[in-house]
């Protein structure tokens, strides 16, 4: 298999990604890039955050006429950030190059010369002063200033901020800046509802609907669990690997044992309750 | 100059030739001349009448010529050693007692002596150690006790002498009156022979101190019992004994006598076997598992003594295969099996039938309700989304402990699921009974008038059997739900219905009418084979069979329930079995002639407690949310009139004609009914209010168990302790801002320095962008890709940054009674003032505690940092409080009405308290964690050891709690205000981590330094 590998500008969603919309999320991200406004996505891990903004690329990307032509679809640039990214990671840096430096552009000054969707994941576990650089991209200005080269990127025409963050396990320290925050909508997901989750494990894991509701309703049983003994439920995501390895005829109970009990928490009694519960709910 | 006593100023005035003499006024002549009598004897009777003369100045003359006289005429026996011992002791009678008695004990003395000079000797000599523990009032009786020894004893005077010593030894472990008790075994030996007499009076041994008054007396008159028949065996039993009994619970010790005593009534020869026996089975168990095995051992002897020994023999056996919890299900099923057949029970507890041992296999798999609560609470959490919780049906007010039941809220379980041969089909029990439970409030049992409900089924003549039709068919609804939603707990269901259903009698066993109500209750589980249905019901039961099928598929709420049981009742009068050939209009569930027997429920189901709800009956329109499901929704006027329309359009069971002349229930039933303001439900509400459990104080949270370390046998006793976090009612702050305008000055100081010592740690960070450093890691590695010429990063330096530490204080403070006590103003504080004018006037300790806590509180909170202030208290292990005066998410504000109501209250254990505060310091996200205890003495409560006068228990157990602090990485430092400076925390806590406080009115001065030195 040849191994492809692709500049971080030029990644497009070519193909349509599966996703269920649970309420007007889509009708209201489409509005947002239309307006230009930059988007936050809030929400617990594997709620579909990731899956959505893929969704959103290439439905935009069909909506600007650039599928099933010779068109370049929109890119999508993914930075996932962390605590020791740094403005020069986000913008660019000069590099070396025999005896000449050569400026080297960052992903973010990639995206909004390109045009397309960046979405910076986990925003909040960058660093602050790296958060405000995006501040001038995030309002009515649309521009980038690049101060290592003292100039300006006016952002394309495409391009769209979107960024996400989980309020659930963010200390009071890593909260989100007003700053930052008020230059977003905020679109909230949660997990979704045991019938519509149980149709996206379906589709997704293969599986048939029986299975599927069971998980479904696991998921939403561990999840009465959040607050009490465990800091985060059973992401939909975990239910779908579970899906998985009973497809390829791991027991179901030994499937969700290990791709839910045991990966939701080390603690050897919510996992027994996790497991009781399983075996509550599958024969 | 030094003013000197009488005595002195006496013996002064003697010794030198000029000063008058006191009170006898004997001449020196007459003195001269006595001592020259005396001298011709022996010069030590001289020197010990001339040494005792002037000790006795207080003596008129004529007493002490009486005195005298006395001395001339025990001289008369020429036993020199005798008067030596009359003049040497004859001075303590007089600093002890009064002139009296000094002549009668002369007189006594001179009694014995008519027996035995060597006797009365002994008497005179032993006098002065008597009365440094006794009293001159005893002296005569004990004078008695000698002379009956000699009596007893003509042959030999030894013994009677050996009881004089020794009595005075023993004095200082036993009252005089227990004397008696100890010389009637020596009575009793000496019947049989001197010697042995000699050799027990010879005895003194100290462990006697460690026995409590009456364990000394049951164990004489044990000894005194063998003495009768095995006088040498008695002698090594007495000794053996009491170092048996010293090592064993004190709790124990005594029942242990008694029951060797009756146990050997008739023969004493069995005495020594049987205590050996108990002992030997006693001491190879822990001080809780002695307690237990004791409490059945009595419970045995109160039904069976005879199988009381095999018992003790068993025991130690027993409790190596099961879990002492359990002991009393072993041993009541033991009784049961007496109770039929006597032989075979006593071999049951000598551990000699199968059935013995298959009980024993049954509960050392049993779960305790304990080990698994965390489990099932989470649990029910998760089914129901609802914050529910799993307890102990003994903690409940539940009527049938022995079955699960709840209040929509709490599951209340029993303490132990042992009916099943393995541990995973007695915890499957458990797990059944948490989901049914759990299934009332998931399904909605609880929601929508079951209190209406309950008022319609009471208004039926046959209310009993109105009430076990609607709770067949609902737990039947709820079961029925729950197999259908959760496939796994279907089969786990199945198997547990079976298990019930072997052990329930067959509906053809039961009286019609009962039998009937058994055949719906097997129909609700779908465990009714035709051939279980007797023939005369089987026309009956095919309807019902029928209509059950439909109404499961059907029915949604608990009202459906309720109609489909009001036909099922009406069903019952139709074809008569209700009244069970009576007339309808007679009928009733106390029917003398065919009273009702209720039907069980299946134990899983549990039963239903109507008391537990607290869901109040009331027809408001106005307080009528629409969407509500919380517990206590009123029914709204819509769902009221839907209820009252389907009254008339249901039907259940598919009638034969129309002939029906059940009672029906019509709209007017309703109107008489006492529903918004009836007592039941005022009842209720006071109930809610006030839990009879713990007056006056709102219950909150808990309960938490906890291990407590028991130093003799070196483990945690699991989950010994039951604590409870309660809240203590805010005051008004009238009193806080009086303290903090008397320590005004402090608090702006304290504050000061707070703010001053804001404490910070530099935290190295490395391959950053700038710093004062080279990071020469980063660096090598920058130049590596630079020339593989892959992008090389520019983040090649090291610096130091400072980090804000974050730190979480928790203040412990003990509320035991004894902070009630005021504490006396030290004498230099009462002329001064301090600390801004604060004057100080004698104070309770938990006013000064309170003082403090203002104090540092206002500096805490300055700092911006996490604290937190609980009190403890309580009274026992399972009833220790933990009061919650400021949590870590309360505010600052909160915490100054809670400080003002602190109040004492009852004992210190402090080791629980310290547990459950390691926990809440373990939930903060801190990067340092300090525990700071406040308490006022020893940590004391009513069971904190066994032994109620050493206070080693509760001090081992709190070191260990303050260990085990430490281990958690929690930093605890005890202040404690003990006016006698007793050093005991030298033993718990390092000498860094603890302060005495000699005067407490400092401590609002010294807190806040602690803590600062602790940042």
């Amino acid at each position: 298999m040849k191994i492809q590998e692709i500049k971080i500008e030029e990644f497009c969603i070519r193909e349509e990604p599966y996703y269920l919309p649970i309420r007007d999320e889509v009708e209201i991200y489409l509005a947002a890039f239309r307006a230009r406004i930059p988007v936050l996505l809030k929400g617990p891990t594997g709620t579909g955050k990731t899956r959505f903004i893929e969704y959103m690329t290439y439905t935009i990307s069909r909506e600007l006429g650039l599928i099933g032509n010779d068109e370049q679809p929109l890119p999508l640039i993914t930075v996932a950030c962390h605590e020791d990214l740094t403005t020069t990671d986000l913008v660019g840096k000069y590099l070396l190059k025999g005896d000449e430096t050569v400026w080297v552009d960052g992903p973010l000054t990639r995206a909004v010369k390109a045009g397309g969707i960046c979405y910076l994941d986990e925003i909040v576990e960058a660093r602050k002063d790296t958060t405000v650089i995006i501040h001038p991209l995030a309002d009515h200005r649309r521009i980038l200033p690049i101060d290592k080269k003292g100039e300006i990127v006016e952002a394309h025409e495409n391009f769209h901020l979107v960024i996400s963050y989980n309020p659930g396990y963010q200390s009071v320290i890593k909260d989100l800046k007003q700053s930052t925050r008020q230059r977003f909508i905020a679109i909230d997901f949660d997990y979704p509802p045991r019938h519509q989750e149980a149709q996206i494990i379906q589709h997704e894991s293969i599986i048939n609907e029986d299975i599927s509701t069971e998980l479904a309703k696991l998921g939403e049983k561990i999840r009465n669990l959040k607050g009490h003994a465990l800091t985060e439920g059973a992401s939909t995501r975990l239910l779908i690997y579970a899906g998985r390895l009973i497809r390829e005829g791991v027991e179901p109970r030994r499937a969700c044992d290990i791709a839910i009990a045991a990966s939701l928490t080390d603690d050897h009694e919510i996992q027994r309750t996790i497991s009781e519960l399983i075996s509550t709910i599958f024969p | 100059m030094k003013q000197l006593d009488p005595e002195e100023k006496y013996l002064a005035g003697f010794r030198s030739d000029d000063s008058p003499l006191l009170h006898h006024e004997m001449s020196r002549e007459e003195i001269a001349d006595l001592a020259d009598e005396f001298e011709a004897i022996s010069s030590t009777l001289a020197e010990e009448f001339q040494r005792a003369l002037p000790r006795l100045h207080l003596l008129s003359r004529s007493e002490i010529l009486q005195w005298i006289a006395y001395g001339k005429y025990i001289t008369s026996y020429r036993n020199t050693e005798f008067a030596i011992s009359f003049f040497q002791s004859s001075p303590a009678l007089i600093s002890n007692g009064t002139t009296p008695s000094l002549l009668s004990w002369a007189k006594q003395g001179i009694d014995i002596s008519n027996h035995s000079p060597e006797m009365a000797t002994a008497f005179f000599t032993a006098t002065p150690a008597f009365l440094e523990k006794g009293d001159t009032m005893h002296l005569k009786k004990w004078a008695q006790l000698a002379l009956k020894i000699r009596t007893a004893i003509s042959v030999n005077d030894a013994p009677a002498a050996a009881f004089i010593r020794s009595s005075v030894t023993l004095m200082e472990f036993i009252t005089f009156s227990e004397l008696k008790e100890w010389s009637t075994v020596g009575l009793t030996l000496g019947k049989h022979s001197p010697a042995y007499a000699l050799r027990y009076f010879s005895l003194t041994p100290e462990l006697l101190g460690d026995l409590y008054r009456s364990e000394r007396v049951s164990l004489f008159q044990l000894v005194s019992l063998i003495a009768e028949v095995l006088p040498e065996r008695s002698i090594d039993f007495y000794v053996r004994a009491l170092t048996v009994l010293t090592r064993l619970n004190p709790n124990i010790r005594e029942p242990i006598l008694s029951f060797t005593c009756d146990l050997a009534k008739g023969a004493p020869e069995e005495i020594d076997t049987i205590f050996e026996t108990i002992t030997t089975s006693m001491l190879t168990l822990s001080n809780p598992e002695q307690s237990s095995v004791m409490k059945e051992g009595l419970h045995i002897w109160n039904t069976y003594p005879e199988v009381c020994l095999s018992y003790f023999n068993a025991v130690p056996h027993l409790l190596g295969e099961i879990e002492e919890t359990f002991l009393h299900t072993w041993v009541e099923r033991g009784l049961s099996v007496l109770h039929n057949d006597e032989r075979n029970g006593i071999r049951y507890f000598a551990l000699e039938t199968a059935d013995s041992w298959s009980e024993t296999v049954k509960l050392k798999h049993a779960v305790s309700l304990e080990d698994v609560r965390h489990v099932l609470t989470l649990f029910a959490q998760a089914l129901t989304g609802k914050n529910m919780q799993v307890q102990n049906s003994e903690e409940s007010e539940t009527t049938a402990q022995f079955y699960p039941a709840g209040d929509g809220l709490t599951i209340f379980l029993p303490p132990f699921s042992a009916d099943e041969m393995s541990s995973s089909k007695n915890f499957r029990t458990y797990k059944v009974a948490t989901a049914h439970q759990a299934g009332y409030v998931e399904f909605g049992s609880l929601q929508g008038g079951l209190h209406l409900i309950l008022k319609l089924l009471d208004t039926l003549p046959l209310r009993r059997l109105a009430r076990d039709i609607f709770f067949i068919l609902e737990d039947g609804r709820i079961d029925s739900l729950l197999k259908r939603e959760y496939k796994g707990l279907k089969n786990d269901i199945e198997a547990t219905v079976a298990d019930s259903l072997a052990k329930r009698p067959a509906p053809a066993e039961l009286p019609q009418r009962e039998g009937l109500v058994e055949c719906l209750l097997r129909l609700t589980v779908e465990l009714l084979p035709e051939k279980d249905v007797p023939p005369q019901l089987r026309e009956y039961v095919s309807l019902l069979r029928e209509g059950i099928g439909t109404f499961y598929r059907s029915a949604k709420s608990v009202w459906d329930s309720f109609f489909a049981a009001r036909e099922i009742y009406d069903f019952f009068l139709q074809i008569g079995i209700a009244s069970e050939g009576g007339s309808i209009s007679d009928v009733s569930d106390e029917n003398p002639e065919h009273p009702y027997s209720s039907s069980l429920p299946i134990p899983f189901r549990g039963m239903f407690d109507p008391e537990l709800l607290t869901e109040p009956v009331t027809l408001n329109p106005q307080s009528y949310e629409e969407g509500e499901e919380e517990m206590g929704t009123p029914l709204s006027p819509d769902e009221l009139k839907r209820i009252l329309e389907n009254i008339e359009n249901y039907h259940f069971i598919i009638r034969k004609g129309d002939d029906i002349t059940g009672q029906g229930l019509f709209v007017s039933d309703l109107e008489g009914l006492p529903v918004s303001d009836s007592e039941e439900s005022d009842d209720n509400y006071e109930r809610l209010d006030c839990p009879a459990i713990l007056p006056g104080k709102a219950l909150n949270e808990g309960p938490f168990h906890y291990d407590e370390w028991d130093y003799q046998q070196k483990s945690h006793r699991r989950k010994w302790c039951c604590l409870r976090e309660k809240d203590v009612e805010s005051a008004n702050t009238g009193m806080i801002d009086l303290i903090r305008d008397t320590y005004d000055d402090l608090i702006q100081n304290v504050r000061r320095q707070f703010q001053r010592i804001r404490p910070s740690v530099l935290d190295p960070l490395r391959r950053v962008e700038w710093g004062d450093e080279i990071d020469y890691t980063a660096l090598i590695q920058s130049i590596t890709d630079r020339k593989a010429g892959q992008s090389p990063s520019d983040r090649i330096f090291s610096r130091k940054e400072k980090r804000i530490r974050r730190i979480a204080t928790l203040m412990l403070i003990d509320m035991s009674a004894s902070t009630n006590d005021r504490v006396p103003v030290a004498a230099h504080r009462t002329q001064s003032t301090v600390n801004g004018g604060a004057e100080h006037q004698e104070k309770r300790i938990i006013d000064i505690e309170r003082e403090s806590l203002v104090v540092i509180t206002e500096a805490l909170h300055a700092l911006g940092d996490q604290y937190a202030i609980y009190g403890f208290s309580g009274y026992g292990r399972k009833s220790v409080d933990f009061y919650r005066i400021k949590d870590f998410t309360d505010s600052h504000s909160e915490a100054r009405y809670r400080i003002g109501g602190m109040q004492p209250q009852q004992s210190t254990r402090m080791g629980t308290a310290i547990r459950h505060a390691i926990g809440k310091l373990k939930s903060v996200d801190a990067d340092q964690r300090l525990l700071v205890l406040l308490s006022d003495g020893f940590p004391q409560d009513c069971d904190y050891g066994e032994d109620r006068r050493s206070n080693e228990y509760g001090l081992h157990d709190t070191m260990m709690a303050l260990f085990e602090a430490k281990r958690e990485g929690i930093a605890p430092f005890c202040i404690t205000f003990d006016q006698s400076g007793n050093d005991y925390l030298r033993k718990m806590i390092d000498p860094t981590s603890y302060l005495i406080l000699r005067d407490v009115y400092r401590l609002p001065e010294i807190l806040p330094r602690v803590i600062e030195s602790l940042l």
